[in-house]
């Protein structure tokens, strides 16, 4: 019995079955600070692109990422483990995307030029992209690309654009999606099904299939 | 299969989260409808498009921006880390009123309590009738601020009755003012062998400054008819008084709740003010709430603020005292 209970117990790999975050939240709760430095790497770009969908210039999405892992070690020694990390980072990205949001806006500083032709109202041609194919200027294209896509999530709701994230761009399951919204599991896919028919919608009055290169 | 059911269907058929018998579904109504396979298609594109183009990189150097910021935190959990978060989110304006608010607070606490050093004797709540029958507890005296002030005399010295009948107490026959200092106690303190009043005691006297030949400056007059706010005892003199002036203040201190009394918390009987009593002294022990009411009746009789004595008995918060210094009409 002894010797089950050990042969369970152990793992060939030394670790003590703990995932990753889990290993890197007990470091820094144990006082390794070098624990967050690492917590920082794994997820500096998930958070950065999550700021920078929701708030669409990268100075201020920087700033926005760099409030959250601020705020995150402000408070990780208080993180019991009840949820993912990775569940309660993005939750505080969200947070912290709505928040400035919501001030800069107050401030009316979320000033920016309409896409031309972008709005379902208007009348104006659809806009055609350079069709220089991949091969002779794909850094410009993939750029035109995602400046679009930028601007086609600005127009939509709130809500849309960061269901749309999460799932088509942090790649999240429903249930985490749900667990960071606070939602339940069918209205995640209710919205986001939603969220994508009108991201659909506003771009196929932009680009074309051939606009999009890996 | 019904095309709106499949049109609502197309993001979870995308995810492939679709039950086997539902993807049927879906698969068999796009393959009937043109205009449903382009707005999948228009779907996917987007999908694609989100899936391709929307994951951005950290900018260069922003992990070390991020962990400098983290090190000029300081170290998570400790308690002035904690307070510095939070008041570092508190406005300035608001800080400086709370602390403003904060010195008030202790200011006025303060005041309250300054005769600390006094212990406090809760008055009699019974009649001076049965007063007079059944001795009050011992008063406390409380302690002058100048240890070289002389000290009063104690209960136990003051062969005074209990009830501090008047009529069986000696007056002081001389003006407290031509007494120097040691005279004064050394004529209480042979009054006190012999039979000194207990209205009078010539160290409250000197405390105060009355009787020293000082001009007694008006410190009350303005406060008169403000009510009350007692810190410690109003003081107030009567000259030329009216013969029957202590009926009308026991009278008073009775109508509103109180009692006269010594300077030690007895009972006093009144009596008619002779001619050679000087300055005999009395306290009126009132409730706090009737305070104003008193203060104006001893106002109305020819009392004039003075300076309180520093030292005497003391009483609970509830009540307010009143010192009445009286001179006989000659």
């Amino acid at each position: 019995m002894i010797l089950l209970l050990l042969g369970l117990a152990w793992r060939p790999d030394g670790s003590d079955g703990l995932d990753p975050d889990e290993e890197l939240v007990r470091r820094f709760q144990g006082g390794d600070k070098a624990a967050f430095s690492d917590i920082v790497q794994r997820y500096q770009d998930r958070v950065y692109t999550l700021s920078l969908r929701w708030m669409g210039e990268q100075e201020v999405a920087e700033e926005v990422a760099q409030d959250v892992f601020v705020a995150l070690f402000r408070s990780l020694d208080r993180f019991r483990g009840e949820s993912r990390l990775s569940t309660w980072i993005f939750r505080v990205t969200v947070n912290h995307c709505k928040n400035r949001r919501l001030y800069r806006r107050r401030r009316k500083v979320d000033q920016h030029e309409p896409l031309e032709g972008l709005r379902p109202d208007d009348d104006a041609p659809v806009r055609q992209l350079p069709d220089d194919g991949p091969g002779t200027d794909t850094r410009v294209h993939r750029s035109e690309a995602g400046r679009l896509l930028q601007d086609a999530l600005e127009r939509l709701d709130e809500s849309h654009r960061t269901i749309l994230v999460l799932r088509d761009v942090e790649d999240l399951p429903y249930e985490e999606i749900a667990e960071i919204l606070d939602l339940p599991r069918g209205t995640v896919k209710s919205r986001l099904h939603r969220a994508r028919a009108e991201l659909a919608r506003v771009l196929s009055r932009v680009i074309g299939p051939e606009d999009i290169f890996e | 299969m019904d095309t709106f059911f499949a049109r609502n269907r197309l993001s979870a058929y995308l995810d492939g989260s679709l039950s086997d018998g539902e993807t049927a579904e879906v698969d068999a109504a796009l393959a009937d409808d043109p205009e449903l396979r382009r707005e999948l298609e228009d779907m996917r594109r987007a999908v694609d498009l989100l899936r391709i183009h929307g994951p951005a990189q950290a900018p260069a150097g922003f992990h070390a921006r991020v962990m400098a910021r983290v090190d000029a935190e300081p170290p998570p959990g400790r308690v002035v880390s904690l307070w510095r978060r939070t008041l570092g989110r508190v406005p300035v304006e608001a800080l400086a009123l709370a602390a403003a608010a904060v010195i008030v607070v202790l200011v006025i606490q303060g005041r309250g309590d300054e005769p600390t050093p006094a212990q406090v004797l809760l008055p009699e709540t019974k009649d001076m009738r049965q007063a007079e029958v059944e001795p009050p507890p011992p008063p406390v005296q409380a302690q002058a601020p100048d240890a070289a002030e002389p000290q009063g005399p104690t209960p136990s010295a003051t062969p005074a009755s209990a009830d501090g009948d008047l009529t069986t107490a000696s007056r002081t026959q001389a003006e407290p003012a031509a007494l120097p200092a040691g005279k004064a106690m050394n004529k209480l303190d042979k009054g006190a062998s012999q039979d000194a009043s207990p209205y009078y005691a010539g160290w409250e006297q000197q405390a105060s400054g009355v009787g020293s030949g000082e001009a007694v400056g008006n410190t009350g007059g303005a406060e008169l008819g403000q009510g009350i706010d007692m810190e410690g005892p109003r003081s107030y003199r009567i000259s030329l008084a009216d013969p029957e002036v202590l009926y009308q203040l026991s009278a008073v201190a009775e109508k509103a709740g109180g009692r006269m009394t010594d300077a030690e918390g007895k009972n006093l009987r009144p009596r008619e003010l002779g001619g050679d009593d000087a300055w005999v002294r009395v306290h009126l022990v009132v409730p706090r709430s009737a305070a104003a009411l008193v203060e104006g009746q001893v106002g109305a009789m020819g009392g004039v603020p003075t300076p309180p004595p520093s030292s005497g008995v003391l009483y609970g918060s509830e009540y307010a005292v009143f010192v009445v210094e009286l001179a006989a009409r000659p």
